[in-house]
């Protein structure tokens, strides 16, 4: 294990903003750390940083104790939400800053000249040297920032929401570019954000936070299929609930029949939850009777909202190929889950 | 800073585990800081509320409702605050026109209005006397008159409409620059004459900066000296400033009635500065 | 600004305000500048150059320049250290911290110059230790000075505070991860992005200590030769009605009060990003 985190916890003003996490992250891994505002993923980044300490717990990284050293020691590559470029500096004097206060231990010049023209290689800004951050889009400041941040040969590669502060477009792209360059340095790298669709899509193991603790911490995959709580399972996705009958891994609901993922050996009637994906509708009176409210069209699928007996709103998605052509607002239909988790 | 640093788990706690702020030099910068406010402000500042009290409570009265003393706080108030009144809506006037209108000259103007900042106070003191004396350009029309300005309250009031300008041109003018001309717009097509669209729509807007000027320009006036001794002429009981009479109470080696005097001074501007503010709060509460 | 505003004047109602403007403008501020020209060289210009033959003049500039290089160097000091400590961290106390530091604005000079004779004068607190061992303080260069500290303590800090607080500390926060030091953060990070907003900072101070009159006139005694600073001179040569000396010596005062503003103009409109919120109209 490169980074072993124990036990951190952090009071603010009375409030735990971390409590008692734990984990561990392997050598080479890209981990992101999810959650809402307020769930201590930031203050968790700062304390790696070395920018903010805990209350009580321990954080190792390689052998060595990171809390007993400095920021400037930890040999940290930060990539800050603003950027935080130095907007007095050039894009290569910005990159080239990490090396210059080296003191004794400065590279040459060439070197650094060197280190320069490889990085903005490496984040396709070849030819930028001389600009400053204020004549760069937001895109090019963030490969900027990076740049800057891997110019000290770091150990370890922290990001604050990355992605942050750029527009739809943008984000995207340097979502795939991001990992590129992930794959290619193999540095230990964690970054932050609250948009679960980036860190499924980014990251080898997401640590899910809520509320200063880790709710889950497993790959996209284990989160989206095998969420452990109702928390996780309503953070990365859509859901419907409905009361159903159990009986061992078997829910029904009024003659539909389908599988409790999770189960427990409970048995009796219990609320499940289902993915707006993982049903079907149809016009016989089974299931879920419910009546429908809109549907919308959108690339690929269709969204139909409804409303069941007991008032509650329901939401299911189906591919447009799929789609019964004779259903229309108002119609009572049957929801059909296929699949649902109990907590 | 953690309270109490936990040793489980094997942890000892290091020094740099204490020190949780991570840009460096709050020990100095603040050490520094403390050290200069302390020596130049706080410790003077104390030696002059502990000395007023050497004859008693009722020496500090006795003092402050002097006749001289009175009358010298009276002049000062007054003129004060009819100088910051004028200048309220000379202020405003100024502060619109280098706002809203392009015109040959502009900048200098702009750049001008500082002047009564930027010249020592001595300067204009000498300058205003010299133009307002009997014998000086405009003092000499009025002379013709049998209008004294220099050597009366006028003079005083002069002076400190000089000295208080910039203030309320400077509060306001920002203010109405960031005020978007829209909005005035707006109330235009909403049938609202000129004069109906400053009230109800410019002034409140304006109003925080115009009251906060507003006492600015009162607290400089109470304690202005340089600017107002030489055409003041300091004529006991007539147009003798409180200032100046600190200073004549030092060379009388008063030192519990110059400290007095300031006492007195200070509380009628922290009185303005405080009313001001309570009004100021009002309007913020109205979310203006 | 989010849109310009600002218009030519188009009716008669525009034009008598800005006519009126002009007027008032010429009345207030203008006149009295050419009053104090007009008073100079009254005598004509040989007249004019004698006050600066006058030793006393002499005497009298030498020491405000003194007094203004003791003072400059300690308010830089206090005006980034001040700024750094409040813009920089968090600690009980930090409002209280920034009214006493704008205190001093709303202080008459004359009081500013009052504390110190309550303090060190013939009959202020340290009046007789200071007499037993033979330290001048009031009427002497040290009065002058902590006067003209006390009334200038601000300028400094004033235009710091908000504009590194609108810089925020990301920059800084970055390059100590990236190993900077201390010196190397403040020098090479923070000093470039506040240099203008310095510099503006200490030509009001410097305009401010050269020009002081209430403070020092309270302090010093008027000893010529000795303790007499420029504006102190003036008044002495005005009181003897040596008008000539007092305005020649006053135009040295009215082209610092020149230099300070034209200075002052260039840098809010080449760098007005560059200082705080304030200054940028």
């Amino acid at each position: 294990m490169a980074l072993t985190i124990n036990n951190l916890s952090k009071q603010f003003a009375g409030f735990a903003a971390l409590n008692d996490i734990s984990f561990s992250v392997k050598e080479g891994e890209f981990i992101a750390l999810l959650g809402p505002s307020g769930s201590g993923k930031t203050t968790l980044l700062r304390m790696l940083a070395g920018l903010d300490y805990p209350d009580k717990g321990t954080i190792d990284f390689k052998g060595q104790n990171y809390l007993s050293l400095p920021v400037k020691e930890r040999k940290i590559g930060m990539v800050f939400q603003s950027y935080a470029l130095f907007r007095h500096m050039t894009v290569a004097k910005n990159i080239a800053f990490g090396l210059e206060m080296r003191g004794k231990n400065k590279p040459k010049r060439e070197e650094i000249n060197e280190t320069i023209t490889r990085l903005l290689k490496l984040v396709q800004l070849e030819g930028f040297e001389k600009r400053y951050p204020a004549q760069l889009s937001g895109g090019q400041r963030q490969r900027v920032a990076l740049a800057r941040a891997l110019a000290i040969n770091p150990s370890l590669l922290l990001l604050d929401e990355p992605f942050g502060a750029l527009d739809a477009m943008v984000r995207k792209e340097l979502r795939r570019w991001l990992r590129h360059i992930h794959d290619e340095t193999g540095l230990t790298t964690i970054f932050v954000t609250h948009d679960q669709e980036e860190a499924l899509d980014l990251a080898d193991r997401i640590v899910l936070l809520e509320g200063g603790k880790i709710a889950q911490y497993d790959t996209a995959d284990k989160i989206i299929n095998h969420p452990k709580s109702e928390f996780v399972f309503d953070f990365v996705g859509s859901g419907n609930a409905a009361d159903a009958d159990i009986k061992g891994e078997i829910a029904s609901i009024n003659g539909c029949e389908f599988p409790v993922v999770n189960l427990t050996n409970f048995s009796g009637r219990q609320k499940v939850k289902f993915r707006n994906y993982d049903a079907l509708i149809s016009n016989e009176e089974k299931g879920i009777k419910a009546q429908l409210t809109g549907i919308f069209a959108s690339t690929g699928f269709l969204r139909f909202e409804a409303i069941d007996n007991g008032g509650h709103h329901l939401e299911i998605i189906i591919p447009e190929r799929n789609f019964d052509h004779s259903l229309k607002v108002g119609d009572r239909v049957g929801i059909l889950p296929q699949k649902a988790y109990l907590f | 800073m953690p309270a109490e640093i936990s040793s489980q788990d094997g942890f000892i706690a290091p020094k740099a585990f204490r020190r949780t702020r991570v840009i460096p030099g709050f020990t100095m910068s603040l050490g520094i800081t403390i050290f200069f406010v302390s020596v130049i402000v706080i410790i003077p500042l104390l030696a002059l509320l502990m000395r007023p009290w050497e004859n008693g409570f009722s020496g500090f009265i006795d003092t402050l409702f002097d006749k001289r003393v009175f009358a010298a706080l009276k002049i000062s108030f007054l003129c004060s605050l009819l100088a910051a009144l004028v200048n309220l809506f000379v202020g405003v006037l100024i502060a619109w026109v280098l706002v809203r209108y392009d015109f040959p000259g502009k900048k200098l103007v702009d750049a001008f209005i500082d002047m009564p900042f930027a010249l020592p106070t001595a300067v204009s003191g000498i300058a205003l006397s010299a133009i307002y004396a009997p014998n000086g350009w405009i003092g000499g029309f009025f002379d013709d008159f049998g209008i004294k300005i220099a050597y009366s309250p006028i003079g005083i009031f002069i002076a400190l409409v000089f000295i208080g300008l910039p203030f309320i041109v400077r509060s306001v003018q920002p203010v109405l620059s960031e005020l978007e001309a829209e909005v005035e717009e707006a109330a235009e097509t909403l049938g609202a004459s000129p004069l109906q669209t400053f009230n109800h729509v410019i002034l409140p807007a304006i109003m925080p900066a115009l009251l906060s000027g507003f006492s600015l320009a009162f607290a400089r006036g109470m304690g202005e000296y340089g600017s107002v001794i030489f055409i003041a002429g300091n004529i006991p009981y007539v147009s003798e400033i409180a200032p100046l009479l600190i200073v004549v109470k030092l060379e009388e080696y008063d030192y519990a009635g110059a400290a007095s005097v300031g006492i007195g001074m200070l509380m009628i501007s922290f009185a303005i500065l405080f009313a001001l503010n309570l009004t100021q709060r009002y309007f913020a509460k109205k979310g203006l | 600004m989010r849109r310009k505003s600002a218009k030519s004047p188009q009716n008669i109602a525009d034009y008598t305000l800005i006519l009126f403007a002009f007027f008032w403008m010429a009345l207030i501020i203008f006149l009295p500048l050419a009053s104090v020209l007009f008073n100079a060289f009254k005598g004509g210009v040989s007249k004019y150059l004698e006050t600066f033959a006058d030793p006393d003049a002499m005497d009298a500039l030498k020491l405000t320049l003194l007094v203004t290089a003791i003072v400059l160097p300690l308010n830089i000091v206090f005006g980034i250290a001040s700024a750094w400590a409040i813009t920089r961290f968090e600690f009980v106390g930090k409002t209280i911290l920034l009214s006493i530091i704008d205190l001093p604005f709303s202080l008459s000079p004359v009081i500013s110059g009052l504390v110190w004779v309550l303090m060190f004068g013939a009959q202020g607190w340290f009046g007789e230790f200071l007499q037993a061992h033979d330290i001048d303080v009031i009427y002497a260069l040290p009065g002058i000075v902590l006067a003209t500290l006390l009334v200038t303590l601000p300028f400094v800090a004033r235009e710091l505070i908000p504009l590194m607080d609108d810089n925020g500390t990301d920059e800084e926060v970055a390059a100590v991860t990236l190993g900077a030091s201390g010196w190397d953060v403040f020098f090479r990070i923070t000093l470039p992005n506040i240099k203008w907003a310095l510099l503006y900072g200490v030509l009001l101070c410097m305009a401010r200590a050269m020009g002081e009159f209430g403070a020092v006139s309270v302090v010093s005694g008027h000893i010529r030769g000795l303790t007499n600073t420029l504006p102190l001179h003036i008044e002495v040569a005005y009181n003897e009605y040596n008008t000539i000396g007092a305005f020649g010596a006053a135009t040295i005062l009215v082209g610092l009060a020149f230099v300070t503003l034209a200075i002052k103009t260039i840098l809010e409109w080449r760098y007005a990003d560059e200082l705080s919120a304030q200054h940028r109209h």
